[in-house]
């Protein structure tokens, strides 16, 4: 019994592997014929007439132009811009009768590689026209900040209307300036 | 070969059992001397925000239309108040090159067309982290009042105010 039964495994194994066998040839015949029909393809467009676009070199081997340098993107402002990130609070206090004070003016790390931003603090008049400059930042770089300002003058106690004009430049050589920010702020001196 | 098998699934459970104990719900306690006290944690939240603009607009003959956002988020306002965003025109919504300008215009939201100065174009309420509009500009490009070639040009002042 279990004599017939190995040698019926041994008949099954036998069957698979001739299977097996033949579809390997089947495949090999396929691709083997596929590459001739190709081959006769491209025989067919040297010899016989045809029109076309492409031209022939001529003779001259064709190397790569080692003068040819890679092509950037055409730039167009409005699909690479992107916009600038200010950031804002709706008060300052300050000290009245001294000049040296303490502000958090940041550029974001948003802005990197894009805008340098300057800081304008105003002071309007009741007229809410006009307006008295007290300190004028130079640019600050994307990621950092200014903390410790000097007023043109210093300022008595009270509650004024300010306004901190956020003025953004390109990082470019020209520095272009683009659209800009006011944030109206309360300053409180004590 | 079933002797293999039942060796492998022994195995398996023998290395699941732990697993599946501790998903039982074991609890693990903290073997140290119970010690109580109370700290005070404070954070003073100030209003702050964080505001993006679109730097520039270009226009050309082929893109007389350009659409843009503007952005507020991390809003952090007291109770009752609202952050406002103002738009406003350098030159009122012309693009000059000396003495010479075009017109243009801008679509708040696909629905108001601002000529003028001075409008609202976004509001954030307290209680809300963010908020946005779309900025549509447009120009039909006429050059009845070009009289140089050069780079005609506005800039646009965003007021944020809290009221």
């Amino acid at each position: 019994m279990n004599a017939e039964c190995k040698k019926e495994r041994k008949s099954s194994r036998v069957k698979l592997l001739v299977f097996l066998l033949l579809l390997i040839f089947l495949l090999l015949g396929i691709v083997i014929g596929v590459n001739l029909m190709r081959g006769k393809k491209y025989d067919n467009s040297k010899t016989d007439a045809h029109i076309s676009t492409e031209k022939a070199g001529g003779g001259v081997e064709l190397v790569i132009d080692p003068n040819a340098e890679k092509s950037l993107p055409i730039e167009n402002d409005n699909i690479l811009e992107q916009g600038v990130v200010i950031t804002g609070r709706e008060s300052l206090t300050f000290s009245a009768n001294t000049k040296e004070e303490s502000v958090d003016f940041i550029n974001p790390e948003e802005n990197a590689q894009l805008y340098y931003l300057t800081f304008e603090l105003r002071l309007y008049n009741s007229n809410g026209r006009d307006y008295e400059v007290l300190y004028t930042s130079g640019l600050v770089e994307p990621g950092k900040r200014i903390n410790r300002i000097t007023l043109s003058r210093e300022l008595e106690k009270g509650v004024y209307e300010a306004v901190v004009h956020v003025q953004p430049y390109r990082m470019n050589k020209e520095k272009t300036l683009t659209n800009n920010v006011d944030m109206r702020i309360k300053l409180f001196v004590n | 070969m079933k002797k293999l098998f039942s060796v492998i699934l022994v195995v398996c459970f023998a290395l699941s059992s732990p697993i599946i104990s501790l998903a039982a719900g074991e609890t693990i306690t903290q073997d140290s001397q119970e010690n109580s006290g109370n700290i005070t944690v404070n954070y003073n939240a100030g209003v702050t925000y964080t505001v993006t603009i679109p730097a520039s607009v270009t226009f050309s003959d082929t893109e007389k239309e350009v659409e843009r956002s503007l952005q507020v988020s991390n809003v952090v306002l007291n109770e009752g108040s609202t952050l406002n965003v103002n738009v406003a025109s350098l030159n009122n919504f012309k693009m000059m090159y000396g003495e010479g300008y075009i017109d243009y215009h801008l679509m708040v939201n696909y629905n108001d067309v601002l000529k003028d100065n001075n409008h609202t174009i976004l509001s954030v309420l307290a209680g809300e982290n963010t908020g946005w509009a779309v900025l549509k500009f447009a120009t039909d490009l006429q050059k009845d009042h070009v009289l140089y070639t050069g780079n005609y040009t506005d800039t646009l002042t965003f007021t944020v105010s809290i009221d």
